[in-house]
């Protein structure tokens, strides 16, 4: 293999864009109740836990008038764990949303024909038209490769890659932390489970933005862009949807060892025949986006703990069979995906006491359960020996639980096993974090210098 | 006089279905609801095979699987 996770300038994060400065830039006020509560106000994800609190306290069913599903309907947001629980193991009852002006669309082939959701229809994909093809499309077409199941096959590539990606820059001492290793690792993994050319990088980097860009400078709960962002978005998506199928066609014609050719190979015994290109290329957006910028998040929001807690570090260093639950509390603490308004209420239903009519949105606040005192004692704190570790949501559960769950903990587990065996020390580098994070649902460091001592 | 529809979804449960399963649902796209699925999370493992390589593994790599 010629290509190596080799020390390039392109992994230093690009300037955000300039139309999004406000947004970044903003300043908001820690809420000290519940009328100071905005969850997705500019700038108000740099005090998410104290307004999780606050939440929890007066308001675990949170109402949004009139941003349901119809201009007559709400949205709420449910922070609490018991209730996400619940909600997300009865898909009858609250099922996947639709939103005003986007469910009659349809083309012939099923895709909208509103080319501005191009990234929702097919990070959604055609092969999941009910409950049970949803699981089973998990179970043979994503978990050989990325699940529970398939992901530790993975190991020995993860492994080299994380030491090459610490090889860059462990004679120096201090190193930007998220665009030297966090950013960089999940798209060589998934870009070589995929199959695709490492040397396609840069360009799979921007498609990636652009795939996650309504999640981070997205407004609202729903995630809203400007027609013109939507459009901007769309000619991204567009490219890279003529890559993808570009490669599925070599791919048909040069199989390899990798999840390209698996799928453009495989008898989808769940309908009894072959994925068409259009059904592959539908997995593999979801793929892309699924399994970079959230790893990316974990392992740059661990790293921050890590250096702020320099007696997790030690602990971990003489026992690496603690990595595992450290990552899990890494998730818990600082879940990457803060919420989704992936549910709506299809049924009338009451909420602690709150009537919600049928239609309603529901905003489920992951990274607010994974806080609930009633669930996790002493939230705050780092608890390796905690009784019901990575019983956290940041993967979700149920039905829809994340399908790439077990690649992202391989990356996580194997990246804290090479750092802790390589560095003796991590630490903040003193005057140069102001550990300010992206904006939207997404709990994202934009950078992390830190210092390390080799060992 | 009808008594008004109010089903707890688990004993504990903080949520009450207001209307009867026979209700009409709301719209919701992405999902056929008419499928017989109310075992949802039994049937991840009706796989013989899948189960089997399931219970095999470390139990830390199936939660939220087998757990859920």
């Amino acid at each position: 293999m010629v290509s190596t996770a080799s020390k390039d300038p392109r992994w230093t994060l690009e300037t955000p864009p300039e139309e999004y400065k406000d947004m970044i830039e903003a300043e908001a006020k820690c809420p000290m109740n519940l009328n100071e509560v905005d969850l997705f106000a500019a700038g108000a994800q740099e005090h998410w836990p104290e307004a999780y609190e606050i939440l929890h306290e007066d308001s675990p069913v949170y109402r949004i008038p009139g941003e349901g599903t119809t201009p007559d309907t709400d949205g709420f947001v449910i922070s609490k764990y018991a209730d996400i629980y619940d909600i997300i193991r009865d898909p009858i009852t609250f099922p996947q949303p639709s939103y005003p002006g986007t469910g009659e669309e349809k083309s012939n082939t099923g895709m909208r024909k509103n080319s501005s959701q191009l990234s929702d229809a097919m990070a959604r994909n055609t092969l999941r038209p009910t409950l049970d093809l949803h699981k089973q499309h998990r179970i043979e077409l994503t978990d050989p490769w990325v699940g529970n199941i398939g992901a530790p096959r993975h190991r020995e590539m993860v492994t080299r890659f994380v030491d090459e990606l610490i090889d860059n820059w462990i004679d120096e001492g201090e190193v930007e932390f998220v665009g030297e290793f966090a950013a960089p690792l999940p798209q060589f993994v998934m870009t070589t489970i995929l199959g695709w050319p490492l040397e396609d990088l840069p360009m799979l980097r921007q498609w990636g933005e652009a795939q996650v860009r309504r999640f981070v400078f997205g407004q609202g709960h729903r995630n809203m862009m400007s027609p013109e962002e939507e459009q901007e978005n769309a000619e991204d998506l567009g490219k890279f949807m003529e890559y993808v199928h570009d490669q599925v066609k070599y791919k048909r014609e040069n199989p390899g060892d990798d999840m390209t050719t698996f799928l453009t190979q495989v008898e989808y015994q769940a309908m009894g025949r072959k994925l068409t290109d259009q059904e592959v290329i539908g997995v593999l957006f979801g793929m892309h986006i699924g399994g970079l910028e959230t790893t990316q998040y974990a392992i740059a929001a661990q790293a921050e703990l890590i250096a702020q807690n320099p007696e997790v570090f030690a602990e971990l260093k003489a026992d690496p069979s603690k990595i595992r639950f450290f990552a899990e509390e890494g998730m818990r603490i600082h879940a990457p995906t803060q919420g989704l308004s992936t549910r709506m209420a299809a049924k009338d239903v009451e909420i602690r006491g709150v009537k919600i009519s049928k239609g309603s949105i529901l905003h489920l606040r992951y990274g607010a359960a994974n806080l609930d005192e009633e669930e996790f004692e002493n939230h705050t704190e780092i608890r390796l020996d905690r009784p019901n570790i990575g019983r956290h949501m940041t993967f979700s559960q149920g039905i829809r639980v994340c399908p790439g769950a077990g690649i992202s903990r391989l990356e996580q587990n194997i990246a804290w096993e090479q750092l802790t065996k390589r560095l003796d020390s991590l630490t903040l580098a003193p005057g140069k974090n102001d550990l300010r994070h992206q904006p939207g649902i997404m709990k994202g460091l934009w950078a992390l210098h830190v210092e390390f001592k080799k060992s | 006089m009808d008594k008004p529809y109010r089903k707890q979804m688990r004993p504990g449960s903080h949520i009450y279905i207001l209307e009867p399963d026979t209700a009409p649902l709301a719209h919701a796209e992405g999902l056929n609801l008419e499928n017989d699925i109310v075992n949802v999370d039994e049937k991840i493992l009706r796989s013989e095979e899948q189960s089997a390589v399931l219970q095999s593994l470390d139990p830390f790599w199936t939660r939220g699987i087998i757990d859920s």
